[in-house]
């Protein structure tokens, strides 16, 4: 069990872009340009974003010829389907807010009003 | 901040955030274990307090009201918790302490309420919290034990960012080709 994972995947998919690029892919694989060309965005944040997927083990990419398909791996997204996992993830999150609460710029110097941390 | 790189933890690095949760499916437990730089004191206010558990209970973008905060055995926490974009009706809930000994336990009950404050007769959840001094500072450990299906799902989705949500809801159709 692995929530830190599970979170990075959340996290992944919650950029809309990302979002957009997952669900492009639940019709079927596709290369970088296709997928480039269907959603009218720039081939690097394209590629930075598909690299941030992979990372996340939401995609993956075969060689074809000259080009790179990508496709979903269906294991990750069956992760993100069980309610316990994302009720921990709620939590681990819950406590990450907690975190920055306690250590925030505010909190840590209340009499510093712009808030400013550096 | 909607499209800043994803770093797996650069972006958190206060606080502890090692593996640190256990899901325990037969017992319907979860655990979740954190140590902040802070001392405990902080850490029990921060739990205790109603301004300052409504700056980060619920997630970003979410607003948490506190409309009751009665720090003792039998009394009660009453909150609410919506999404700022009004996209959803906030949720109501009551959490009734059942143990309290400052800088060291809080136990509470968590239970769900309709508008009106009456509890929808769902079970609830039995919450623990400790909190022990540790090196550098304060270890906080949760344990939560879960009821069914139907309510671990409520309160999910009460619970969970808009887009989170929607974002897995459209992802599980995914599973059922």
């Amino acid at each position: 069990m692995d929530i830190d994972r599970v979170q990075l995947r959340l996290s992944a998919i919650a950029e809309p872009n990302r979002f957009r690029i997952v669900e492009l892919l639940r019709q079927g694989s596709r290369s970088v340009g296709s997928i480039v060309d269907e959603l009218g965005l720039g081939q690097p944040q394209v590629s930075r974003h598909l690299r941030i997927l992979a990372e996340a083990g939401i995609v993956e990419s075969t060689k074809q010829a000259q080009q790179r398909i990508y496709h979903l791996r269906p294991e990750p997204i069956r992760d993100l389907g069980d309610w316990v996992e994302r009720y921990a993830t709620l939590w681990s999150e819950r406590m990450d807010r907690l975190g920055d609460h306690l250590t925030g710029p505010t909190e840590s110097a209340p009499a510093n009003e712009d808030g400013a941390d550096r | 901040m909607t499209d800043d790189p994803l770093t797996t933890d650069g972006t958190r690095a206060s606080g502890t955030r090692a593996s640190g949760i256990t899901i325990d499916r037969e017992h319907r437990t979860l655990h979740v274990a954190r140590t902040y730089p802070v001392p405990i004191e902080r850490v029990w206010h921060a739990w205790t307090d109603p301004v300052a558990i409504a700056a980060w209970w619920g997630p970003h973008e979410w607003t948490t009201i506190v409309r009751a905060m009665d720090v003792r055995p039998g009394g009660e926490w009453r909150y609410e918790l919506g999404p700022d974009d009004g996209s959803v009706e906030p949720s109501h809930s009551i959490a009734t302490y059942r143990r309290v000994e400052p800088n060291a336990l809080l136990a509470y009950v968590d239970a769900f309420a309709d508008a009106t404050w009456t509890p929808t007769g769902d079970a609830g959840w039995d919450t623990e919290v400790r909190f022990t001094d540790a090196a550098g500072g304060t270890a906080v450990d949760i344990v939560t034990v879960f009821p069914d299906e139907s309510e671990m799902r409520r309160a999910v989705e009460l619970g969970m960012a808009e887009g989170y949500a929607e974002a897995l809801e459209r992802l599980s159709g995914t599973l059922e080709r």
